[in-house]
Formats: structure tokens, sequence, C-alpha cells
């Protein structure tokens, strides 16, 4: 296409947009709504995935070790735990440390742990393994009691599982959502172009007389498809990094979610993926909307 | 150029409209169909911009049978044709000047070529001074030779008007297109 006539469709995309106020308006402010509520509800899965994610690095598993292990098997055994696939850190706890912690939930009662000081202490070393990804937590844990001078290993097994459940459920509720506002949004535009194409028959008919090709009809339109989708994408963006942002930091001071121990992504962290989705959502929205609403004009 | 091999066309609600039709008509000449109204004059030139399809019969246009062109091809036989409807079909939010040009944006001439051929047909039709104007700003007559000026303007191989001057009164009608010989 020479450059005149790719100028021309650009311009007449945007002249079609600014004459068809009305229109214009109400696929804009449609689509703002479902790519708000998508970006919302996007928000809201990464922020889980975010939070899931922290807490898989705190859940862990606590390896003891055999009491006739040297410190040099010790240091062996740890080598050997890092080199696994999946291990997020390896920590020692000796076996004061774990009297020591022994004896502060049991502050109260000082005497009850007095008499396995030193040589008598009955705790055994450890390490606290914790996980990059919960998923492999059996296979990790079945290679690690293969190590030598392993003794056992405790773990909660149940907690990793409702997690993962959790997240997977959360995960497709978010797929669902999207292709449901997807469906609304194409066919809500879909119907405003068409208006707008309606009202423009005649003016489509002459082009396809006077020797128009259908795609030549089309790019204006779909030009104009484009245009409203990048403004919607662009204010959406907008609105939801204000409203996510002043929700953060409210969620972030309560006290409530301050004991629970995790935080949330700021909106920066998603914004480079939420611009690029929006942009080529509302791109493509805009595209198969106005393609859709032309077919039957032009056929002539 | 125009050449019809026994061309019928029947509408879907019964109606004959055009019946076994054979005819030619050479480069450079100059045709005329007279007939009464609904005896299918239109639907003749509908067959020839393939707008409609023929019931039977074959058309060929500038050598090629047109009867199995592929939609896709539709417009560039149109493009081969300058046509002046009887309604003359001009788009009325652009100026003259604007609606002759569209002709040209879509076969992509370039800027430049639009920017001297345009003004050179406005002129012979007589509608130099009227460039800007809007087409609910002319009359009847003026309407027709923008539509016109729009028909010539990409140097056509032919040009076809249905009924041009059947809204104008009787007294231009032919003076309009002594020019075009």
């Amino acid at each position: 296409m020479r450059y005149n006539s790719f100028t021309y469709l650009i311009v007449e995309g945007f002249k079609n947009v600014m004459k068809n106020k009305k229109s214009s308006m109400t696929s804009l402010v449609t689509m703002i709504c479902a790519m708000f509520l998508f970006g919302a509800f996007f928000a809201m899965g990464q922020n889980i995935d975010e939070i899931l994610r922290q807490v898989q690095e705190e859940q862990g598993m606590q390896v003891f070790i055999k009491r006739e292990a040297t410190d040099e098997d010790i240091k062996n055994l740890k080598d050997e735990i890092t080199s696994l696939n999946g291990i997020n850190t390896v920590v020692f706890k000796s076996k004061q440390e774990a009297l020591d912690s022994m004896k502060e939930s049991f502050k109260d009662n000082p005497d009850v742990f007095a008499a396995y000081e030193g040589e008598n202490n009955i705790f055994p070393d450890s390490y606290i393994v914790t996980l990059t990804d919960l998923s492999l937590a059996e296979d990790i844990q079945n290679k690690i009691l293969q190590f030598e001078y392993v003794d056992e290993i405790t773990s909660s097994n149940l907690t990793i599982d409702t997690l993962m459940r959790i997240a997977k459920g959360i995960n497709i509720a978010i797929l669902v959502i999207f292709i449901l506002l997807l469906l609304i949004a194409v066919t809500i535009i879909t119907n405003t172009i068409k208006l707008t194409v309606h009202a423009r028959r005649k003016e489509i008919s002459i082009m396809k007389y006077v020797g128009a090709t259908n795609s030549f009809i089309r790019w204006p339109f779909m030009v104009e498809g484009m245009i409203i989708g990048i403004i919607s994408a662009s204010i959406t963006i907008v609105f939801l990094a204000g409203i996510y942002s002043y929700l953060v930091s409210k969620i972030q001071a309560s006290e409530a979610f301050a004991r629970l121990g995790v935080s949330l992504l700021q909106f920066t962290d998603m914004a480079q993926v939420i611009t690029i989705v929006f942009l080529i959502l509302g791109m493509g929205i805009g595209i198969v909307g106005s393609r859709i609403s032309m077919k039957k004009y032009l056929e002539v | 150029m125009i050449e019809f091999k026994n061309v019928s066309k029947v509408y879907k609600t019964g109606t004959e409209a055009v019946h076994n039709a054979s005819f030619t008509i050479e480069k450079g000449e100059f045709a005329f169909l007279v007939g009464q109204s609904g005896s299918g004059k239109s639907t003749l030139i509908k067959l020839i911009l393939k707008e409609e399809e023929a019931s039977s019969g074959n058309i060929i246009i500038n050598g090629k049978d047109i009867t199995f062109l592929k939609p896709k091809r539709v417009p560039y036989l149109r493009r081969s044709m300058g046509v002046v409807f009887q309604d003359f079909r001009l788009l009325p939010d652009k100026t003259v000047y604007e609606n002759v040009a569209f002709a040209m944006y879509i076969v992509k001439a370039t800027p430049k070529h639009i920017r001297r051929q345009v003004p050179m047909v406005l002129a012979l039709v007589g509608l130099s001074n009227k460039a800007k104007m809007y087409p609910n700003q002319l009359s009847g007559g003026e309407q027709q030779r923008v539509a016109l000026a729009r028909a010539l303007v990409n140097n056509p191989s032919m040009i076809i008007a249905d009924e041009p001057t059947r809204k104008l009164r009787s007294r231009y009608s032919m003076g309009d297109y002594a020019f075009i010989k």
C-alpha cells in the first residue's frame, strides 16, 4: 500500500471516531468497564499468586539428622540438599537451638528441660529446608530421605496441598472471567460499530460501486475500532493504577494484614504486562468487532 | 468491449428482467439502451457491474468472461469502467473535490497525480468554481456533472450511465455528454 492511501485510511478512521461521538463514547465506556473488571481480576490473581509464592517459600520441611553424624557429614548433607532442584533455603538448626526454642515455648515452666542441658540434650540436629515450588515437595522429600544420616522428615503436606488447590482454582476462575468479559466486550463493540456502519451503508455501497476493495472499505472502521481500543486501554490503565495503589496502601496499612507477614504487589510490578495485554486486547476487540459488524454491508 | 451472449436474468421473485439478450458494443462506440421503465435497463447495467449475477448466458467485458469472476476481482472490474448512476450516488459529507478524489484514492493514485487530475476533470465538466461545495449545495445538473467527473477521473475504458438525465430537464440532457466523445 502506498503512503497516501495509508494516510487516507488512518485519517478516515480518526474522522469516524470524531464524527460518531455518541457511539464512540458508548464503545469507549463499555470497553473501559470490561477492561477494568478484567484488570481488577487480573491484579487480584497476580496478588494471590504472589502471596502463595511468599507462603510457599516459608513453607518447608524439617530434616532431622542422625546422632552419629559428624560435623563433616552434616556439612556434606547440606551440600547434597542444596544441589536438589526447587530448593529455596537450607538453614541449620543445632540441637542447642532446638532445645532453646523448646524452652522458649515453655518459658512459664523452665525447669521441665533443665535435665536435658549439654550432654543430655535429646533433640537432634536438623536442617530447615524451604522450597521455591511446593509442587515438588513430595519428590524432594523422597530424595532427601535417601541421603545418608537423614533420620526423618516432618512437613505439612496438608497445607501445601490446600494452597496448591486454591491457587489452581483461582487461576481457572480468572480465565473464565477473562473469556466472559472478552465475549461481552466483542459483542457490544460489534453492535456499536454496526450502528456506525449502518448509518454509513450508503457510503459503503458507493465505495463498492466505484471499485473499492473490501479491505479498503474495512480499514477506516478497523482503525476506528483500534483507536477506541487504545484510548479505552489507556484510560483503564490510569484508573486501575490509581485505584489499585490506593487500595494496596490501605490494605497494607491495616493491622490484620501486617500480621499475615506477606506483602502485596505494587502496580508498577504489573504495569508492563497489563499495558501490553490491554493494548493488544483493545486493538484486537476493535478489529474483530469492526470485522464482524461490516460483514453484511460488504456484500454488494 | 462489452459482449452479451444469450444473457437472461430472473430475480428470486420470479420476475424475468432480461430475456436472452445478445449484443456487442465495440470500443469507441456510443450505445443507447432505450425502453420503458421496468423493461430491464437497470438490470442490464447491474449485470455489467456484477452487482447481479446472470441466471444464464455469458457476459464478456474487455475480452474476459465475467460470469465466473471471483468476488475478490469484482472491484478491479468496476475500476475499468466509470459509472454514472441515476441517483448520482455522491457522498454527502464530502466536497465536490473530495468526491472525485475519492475514486482516485481507491485505485491508490499518488497524491501528486490526484492534485493534478481532479482539477482538470472538474474543469472539464465546468465545476472548477464549486470544488469546495457539498453535493446538497448543488443543483441536480451540477450533481450529475460531479458524478460524471468521478466516472471520468481514472480514465476508464468505458463510461456507463444509467438514465443520467432522468432527473434533469431535457434541455440539458444531451449537451452535458457531448464532450465525452
